[in-house]
């Protein structure tokens, strides 16, 4: 890729589409018309240009809106123009650069359910470019970590997720398993209690499991619960739970050793 | 002669004058738009980090342009008599105002038309990129398009100028109702004959403007 030029540069640049934070849609160019620019850069005939099309308004749920200008949409109706306009020529990666940082939480759940439901239906590779670890969360199977233009630590979501190795990771990782707010909570507790506090993470099936009512039978121990967090991801659940733990030292000590 | 208000006006020699003037801006219009166009984008297209970008050939474009905008227009027609007539053959008549008037709007009209592309969002022309769009596709399927709506309100404000300059091309033989407010009105003190002149000028920019801004409106889906 980084040695074609011209001609072959072009043709390469086919095979990769592109979907953008502000979503780049010509606003002269109605909505058919947008998606069908990548078409006419191939070089497709009007016929087959609009059976494409027809089929990708389809594919992206814009029924009835093809003749609608970008300006008349919404924010979450231009970014399916974009991925209409993306897949056009059946591309093998789609690239999505930040692709809902400009739209609000509900519109972002729908043009991810849309990008899950491509990839499964279609099979190409989708790549995210996101702050957002939410978005990781919802949709990715594996990830890449970047600073200072170097991937740092790459893996399956939930192994980076759960052991995180770097610092900038792990920063990220903390989004969303335990905000600032909710360690301050936990801070100004541990003043107040007079336990043991703990930190506990779960990480795929034992997610599921009744963890600390079995413990409280086991050990006969007062659980105190402070703050509790479970982020599911698209191959699995794990979250994090802080308790405070009451009771005589060897208890406590027979509860952590369990 | 005095038998009533606007008794004074030969109203054949005004319709002449009014076609020729007419005559004069729509042609010089038509070719000031595709020439104004054409440096434009030159202009926009050799800047720093666009798709062509090269400094020597800007700094040309632009000295150029930036010429034949400063010569005031009446020594313009002067200078490029010489020009005309090596290409028309003759320096008389609607025609012969031609080169001059486009010379002249030209330049203005492709600062406009720069203007009108730097509005252009980059992020469009990344993506058009990124489809494998070339050049030419870029040039004619996103740059004009997504600018027509400028480019048309450009053109209109040049087209309203070359009415003005049409009145000046008078001087070298071109006609149209300038010259006849001139000989006419003001050399035979026939004030009739420059109120009604003036009138009509006015009347002809109107309709430019008026067509420019439909234009304009119409584009503009933003």
């Amino acid at each position: 890729m980084m040695t074609l030029r011209g001609k072959e540069l072009r043709k390469a640049r086919q095979e990769i589409s592109m979907i953008f934070q502000h979503f780049n849609l010509l606003w002269s160019r109605t909505v058919r018309q947008n998606i069908a620019y990548p078409l006419e850069i191939a070089g497709v005939s009007s016929a087959k240009r609009k059976e494409r099309v027809d089929e990708l308004i389809k594919l992206v749920g814009l029924e009835g809106r093809g003749d609608a200008y970008p300006s008349q949409l919404s924010g979450g109706q231009k970014q399916r123009v974009g991925i209409a306009r993306a897949l056009a020529n059946n591309p093998k990666v789609l690239l999505c650069d930040e692709a809902t940082s400009a739209l609000d939480p509900k519109t972002t759940s729908q043009i991810l359910d849309l990008l899950y439901d491509i990839n499964q239906k279609l099979g190409l590779t989708i790549v995210l470019i996101t702050h957002e670890m939410h978005v990781i969360h919802k949709i990715c199977g594996r990830v890449a970590v970047m600073e200072d233009g170097k991937v740092v630590e790459q893996g399956a979501v939930l192994d980076v997720f759960r052991n995180p190795s770097e610092e900038i990771t792990r920063a990220f990782v903390k989004q969303i398993t335990e905000n600032d707010e909710s360690l301050e909570v936990i801070e100004d507790q541990l003043d107040d209690a007079n336990g043991t506090v703990v930190k506990l993470t779960f990480v795929g099936e034992r997610t599921e499991k009744p963890f600390v009512s079995e413990l409280i039978r086991n050990v006969d121990i007062d659980v105190n619960i402070l703050q509790g967090n479970i982020a599911r991801t698209k191959d699995g659940s794990y979250g994090t739970l802080f308790i405070s733990l009451e009771g005589s030292e060897e208890k406590v000590k027979a509860a952590l050793a369990s | 002669m005095d038998e009533g208000f606007l008794s004074n006006v030969n109203w054949d020699n005004m319709l002449e004058a009014t076609w020729e003037t007419v005559y004069m801006s729509s042609i010089a219009i038509v070719f000031t738009f595709i020439l104004g166009i054409a440096l434009g984008l030159l202009l926009f297209l050799t800047s720093r980090n666009q798709l062509w970008s090269n400094p020597v050939i800007n700094w040309f474009t632009a000295a150029f342009v930036n010429i034949f905008r400063s010569i005031p227009f009446i020594i313009l027609i002067i200078l490029l008599i010489p020009f005309t007539v090596a290409i028309l053959n003759t320096m008389l008549g609607p025609q012969a105002a031609l080169p001059a008037l486009i010379i002249g709007a030209a330049p203005f009209y492709a600062r406009l038309v720069e203007i009108g592309l730097r509005e252009v969002d980059k992020g469009v022309i990344e993506a058009a990129r990124s489809m494998g769009s070339n050049q030419f596709q870029i040039i004619f399927k996103v740059l004009l398009p997504e600018s027509m709506p400028a480019l048309i309100s450009g053109i209109t404000v040049t087209s309203i100028a070359l009415v003005g300059y049409t009145a000046m091309a008078g001087v070298i033989g071109a006609g149209g109702l300038g010259d006849l407010a001139y000989r006419d009105g003001f050399q035979r003190n026939n004030a009739e004959v420059t109120l009604v002149a003036t009138v009509i000028t006015l009347v002809i920019v109107f309709i430019f403007q008026g067509i420019g801004d439909v234009l304009t409106r119409k584009l503009d889906k933003r």
